[in-house]
């Protein structure tokens, strides 16, 4: 069973890019927000819900299932997803 | 400006600083045209890898080159981008780990 994947990303951010570019190539289902093009409290919202993943609020944030992985680090997103 | 004459304007005058761009160009390539979507967004080339404020006084400390790079370039061979890196980490003599973010959470203002 695969575990649900999200991701808070910045549209401009290289591992960012690099990261949902791994979740397109080996397949993965994600749902991600581009938190730099969202504006007023749409964004302070979500900051606030990244805070609680990631107190450093840096990006990307990725969750998958109940692990909690900051930035473009692949070996630990492969064991995440088991994959 | 494009990101190909950002390229050859920036490689001369950081080469001469002792920071290279990382080998693979279309990944700088990639990164340039970010810090010109930024230039465009806030008015200044603020750290692509980073969110910014948008206000050039509070994010003074990651316009690129931001003002964590000597420590990253020094202590793993690249910038937190990936963007600015030593030779030894283009020539593969130091392991490409992952750059955590070392700027302090006080600094961030968003």
């Amino acid at each position: 069973m695969s575990a649900k994947v999200k991701m808070f990303t910045l549209s401009t951010c290289s591992h960012c890019k690099a990261t949902k570019k791994f979740m397109h190539d080996n397949g993965i289902d994600f749902d991600y927000i581009d938190v730099d093009l969202l504006q007023g409290n749409d964004k302070q919202k979500i900051l606030e819900e990244v805070e609680q993943y990631n107190p450093n609020r840096s990006f990307p944030t990725i969750i998958i299932g109940d692990t909690i992985i900051i930035g473009f680090r692949e070996s630990d997103i492969r064991e995440a997803l088991g994959i | 400006m494009t990101s190909a004459e950002l390229y050859e304007m920036l490689k001369k005058v950081q080469e001469s600083k002792g920071y290279f761009f990382n080998k693979d160009k279309d990944w700088v390539l990639s990164i340039l045209s970010d810090l010109l979507i930024n230039k465009e967004r806030y008015g200044y080339m603020s750290c692509p890898c980073r969110l910014a404020a948008g206000n050039r006084e509070k994010d003074a400390d990651i316009i690129c080159p931001c003002l964590y790079r000597p420590e990253d370039v020094k202590e793993y061979g690249s910038c937190y981008c990936n963007l600015y890196v030593s030779t030894k980490w283009n020539e593969g003599a130091i392991e490409h780990q992952y750059v955590p973010e070392r700027r302090p959470p006080g600094k961030i203002s968003f």
